[in-house]
């Protein structure tokens, strides 16, 4: 007999053994706490190098002879258009301040001033952070110069210390200049033993080069640097692949590279005892050029590209009049113009603004000459070519080279721009305990942590209540145990939990332990990441389901009471107040997706017999809340999640389709993933979704990372590897992207590392 | 099919009722599929304690039972290699059941989970597809050829 119905139909003679009980009243993992957790891989990637001495000597000797460190490199050259926003700078108290362009709004950045000294502002290429380094008053070593690079939002708040580590502490080393990558996912940074590269998280640091300071490529690929030699320098980003662009003769010392914009040709200054000249040569070491003999004028910072790369605009100290002027020079070779000539004032630290028509920059009137450029500085605007200057600042105690210009970009209206795909070889890098199994719900990344929602955690509000998990990525161990009353539930496909406003958002459901479900309802929770203070905000209704947001504020789905099935409700960030609250026509919604177009609803719904649609989308207006459409989608059952990523709105199905937000559609069938769906989660993260489909232990050999382009459609399986395995064991359920990092949560409340850094071009 | 029904616990009662109603089944489901009534009994133990904790916040706390048990099992399971010796609760098994848990048990883990939810708890695809996480098409494929597994193993036991 081979009905295998009928067979099975011997464990009907089970005898069941009723303990609900014990169930009642013992605590959730009590079983499961027996359980061994899986392996645990963790990999150490804090290994501090060990100097070498002689090198690290060069470096210092190098430094302290530096008339002044390299300036950053002006923001992104990438196709997206942008505007000019704010200008920050290192001012008076030693903190980093922006202003209006046209001089209103000057700000003390919040938090700066528990800085001794915070300086060299960058923005991110999106405009929204500001990196900078300095060391604070409470620091380790009795407010010493223990630099570190860290990380703020444009407002000042969410101060995070990207480079701090134990290690670091006790060897009192310092961590300085960060520079962006052009796609805002990397930071570049000096450090005592060389220019390390690492997530812009602060997760991942790698040493790439034997060096003090160096220069992104405009594509982001490789780093430009003065090394060995004294000559110039390229290699990967992964520390692979160096290449020696110039030869120095002996006596000179070629400094400073600096990359056109084109990315074809890097300018340098080389400079042999009082003597100086600026030079470019192809990023492959061929064709130098004398751009202009500069004589005894001293010059320190990096020459800048024009937008057009057709000048090159830099400082120069004169000589002898010791005074400090902006110049600049055609880039194929020509007289050097003095833009700023003026006799009783310096001018240093010019930057281009990001749309390229103004050159910001510091002057002094106390005419500093050649002391370091130190806190007498006003930041001004002028034109290219030397006129139309304004004064941006008055008395602001500026430094004379730390000015930078906040990209604003211009929000692309057609298809989603992707970084051209370069080579992955996506790796575990860590895999660590965080909660119980089955406790862990939500993950997110804000303010330089990972942040993972849990309940039932030692520290948490209480055994049956919530906990905000504060991950540090440096340490890739829980740093920060946040007590909340509610808590998501997977159940919403691990939503519930979103970065905003500076802030962490938590959505749950509240109800104090042994009162009736009848007084339950939703709260969202919102936490300051510095200093993990919460604050409740009861939004009524049954329970909260998910959280998310856009510029027009923090938009919250919840369960509702009575004949309102859900609802969306419309918060004010500022304020923490509800602008309004929409019914929603859902049976069982799940998930919600706010963007600068619209507010997606999943819901579920299943239909008698399995027959029938199973999922519909609800489309809200983006601004107001109200209802645009509401339509059942023909995707199976089982399928349709909704996300959010490059530049649109997407539902994932038997294969990946872009909403169109007008009638709630999804356009087509969209992008098949080609027999292996994704298991668990699907992010948006460097320069694809990213995925894991499972094709079977006894399939095609394991499981595959894999990574799907938004704009061709086309799909990338990576090789399987062992630390994948993981992926599986896990059971990851949903997951996180910051920069090149993927963080994985898992049923087993264990969180996973991926280190998807592209390889070396 | 009993896991049509919406099922909205309001609160610990509810769950209660639940448990009452569906647990012996899950029990047995998880059985099938572990081959280890102590497995079972946990997942079954473990899925429910969190029900009661998450309280309101479940809005379909049915599914949400199955699929979490499922996965307690799961998560169990792959911590133990195939091989390792049955534990001590199948001693009590009945032989019939101890033998279709054998052959289940040579079947790889999401097509006799597919199997056991299909032809043992009668739960349909789409909702399978929900417990396990993978799509009702998915769901086909490991049926089919689970379902072609397994007759094969029956026949070869029965001859």
């Amino acid at each position: 007999m081979t009905d295998i119905r009928e067979r099975l139909r011997a464990f009907d003679h089970l005898q069941f053994e009723d303990r609900w009980a014990q169930i009642e009243r013992q605590p959730a993992n009590s079983s499961a706490a027996r359980q061994s957790p899986s392996p645990i891989r963790r990999v150490l990637t804090a290994a501090v190098a060990l100097a070498v001495a002689i090198a690290s000597l060069l470096y210092l000797s190098e430094a302290f002879h530096r008339t002044k460190t390299t300036r950053g490199h002006s923001p992104s050259p990438q196709a997206t258009v942008v505007s000019n926003g704010l200008i920050a700078f290192s001012g008076r108290n030693g903190v980093i301040w922006t202003v209006e362009p046209d001089g209103r709004h000057l700000t003390e950045l919040s938090g700066a001033p528990t800085f001794v000294q915070a300086i060299g502002p960058v923005f991110s290429p999106d405009g929204t952070q500001i990196a900078f380094y300095g060391y604070p008053k409470t620091g380790p070593v009795g407010g010493g110069a223990n630099y570190d690079v860290y990380m703020m939002n444009v407002d000042g708040s969410g101060i995070v210390n990207l480079t701090t580590s134990p290690s670091d502490i006790s060897s009192r080393s310092s961590q300085t200049t960060p520079q962006w990558s052009p796609d805002g996912t990397n930071l570049l940074y000096s450090g005592d033993d060389g220019l390390y590269v690492m997530n812009a998280d602060g997760s991942q640091a790698t040493k790439v080069a034997d060096a003090y300071s160096g220069v992104w490529s405009p594509d982001g690929s490789r780093i430009a640097y003065t090394g060995k030699g004294r000559s110039i320098y390229t290699v990967g980003v992964d520390g692979t692949n160096v290449t020696q662009l110039t030869q120095a003769p002996t006596g000179t010392w070629d400094q400073t590279p600096s990359w056109s914009r084109d990315g074809s040709r890097i300018a340098f200054f080389r400079s042999v005892d009082q003597s100086n000249a600026l030079y470019s040569v192809n990023a492959d070491g061929t064709e130098l050029l004398l751009i202009s003999k500069l004589g005894e004028m001293q010059t320190g910072y990096t020459a800048l590209w024009s937008p057009d790369d057709k000048t090159v605009v830099f400082d120069g100290l004169e000589k002898p009049s010791n005074q400090w002027d902006l110049f600049s020079v055609p880039s194929d070779g020509g007289d050097v113009t003095n833009l700023t000539s003026t006799p009783n004032a310096d001018e240093s630290g010019a930057v281009w603004s990001p749309d390229g028509t103004q050159l910001a920059f510091a002057r002094s009137t106390v005419v500093a000459s050649n002391v370091d450029n130190t806190g007498s500085f006003d930041v001004y605007t002028m034109k290219p070519d030397g006129s139309d200057v304004h004064r941006v600042t008055t008395d602001a105690g500026a430094r004379g080279y730390d000015t930078a210009w906040q990209p604003v970009p211009v929000e692309a209206t057609d298809a989603p721009t992707v970084v051209a795909p370069a080579s992955f070889h996506p790796t575990i890098a860590a895999h660590f305990n965080v909660g119980p199994r089955g406790q862990t719900e939500a993950i997110t990344t804000g303010a330089g942590s990972v942040w993972v929602a849990a309940y039932g955690v030692q520290g948490g509000a209480g055994v049956d209540q919530g906990a905000l998990l504060r991950i540090d990525p440096a340490t890739d161990a829980v740093a920060q145990t946040i007590p909340v009353r509610a808590f998501p539930s997977f159940e919403t496909g691990g939503g519930g939990l979103v970065f905003a406003d500076g802030s962490v958002w938590v959505i749950g459901t509240d109800r104090a332990p042994g009162s009736p479900v009848s007084q339950a309802h939703a709260l969202l929770q919102r936490v300051d990441p510095a200093t993990g203070q919460v604050q409740a905000i009861p939004l009524g209704g049954h329970g909260g389901i998910d959280v998310s947001a856009n510029s027009s504020g923090i938009w919250a789905l919840i369960s509702g009471t009575g004949t309102i099935h859900a609802e969306l409700v419309h918060l004010d960030p500022a304020t923490n107040l509800v602008l309004s609250r929409t019914p929603i026509p859902a049976a069982q919604p799940r998930r919600l997706v706010a963007s600068s177009d619209a507010i997606v609803v999943e819901d579920h719904e299943w239909p008698p017999n399995g027959v029938g649609p199973c999922v519909s989308l609800e489309v809200f207006d983006a601004s107001t809340g109200v209802l645009r459409s509401s339509r059942p989608l023909t995707t199976p059952c089982g399928y349709g999640t909704v996300i959010g990523g490059f530049g649109a709105t997407w539902v994932s199905g038997e294969g990946l389709s872009k909403i169109d937000l007008t009638t709630g559609e999804p356009e087509g069938v969209g992008f098949p993933y080609g027999g292996h769906a994704p298991r668990g989660f699907i992010v948006p993260a460097n320069s694809g979704f990213w995925y894991a489909a499972y094709p079977g232990r006894n399939g095609n050999g394991g499981d595959l990372p894999s990574r799907l382009d938004p704009v061709t459609g086309d799909i990338t399986n990576y090789s399987p590897t062992t630390g994948f395995l993981s992926l599986r064991d896990s059971q990851a359920i949903t997951a996180a992207a910051s920069g090149n990092t993927l963080w994985l949560l898992g049923f087993d409340g264990t969180v996973t590392r991926i280190d998807l850094r592209p390889s070396s071009v | 099919v009993e896991h049509d029904a919406l099922v909205s616990a309001k609160d610990v009662g509810e769950l209660e009722g639940l448990y009452r109603s569906h647990a012996p089944k899950l029990w047995r489901a998880l059985v099938a599929y572990s081959g280890d009534p102590e497995i079972a009994s946990d997942a079954v133990a473990e899925a429910f304690a969190q029900a009661i904790r998450r309280g309101g916040a479940l809005r379909e706390p049915e599914r949400w039972i199955w699929k979490v048990a499922f996965l307690v099992a799961a998560g169990t399971l792959k911590d133990r290699p195939r091989e390792l010796e049955l534990s001590e609760g199948t001693y009590e098994m009945p032989e019939d059941a101890l033998l279709m848990a054998g052959l289940l048990r040579r079947l790889p883990t999401k097509q006799r989970a597919a199997v056991v939810l299909h032809y043992y708890a009668d739960i349909p695809n789409p909702q399978i597809a929900q417990i396990l996480g993978i799509s009702a098409a998915t769901v086909r494929v490991h049926l089919s050829q689970g379902r072609r597994r397994l007759k094969q193993l029956l026949e070869a036991t029965d001859d």
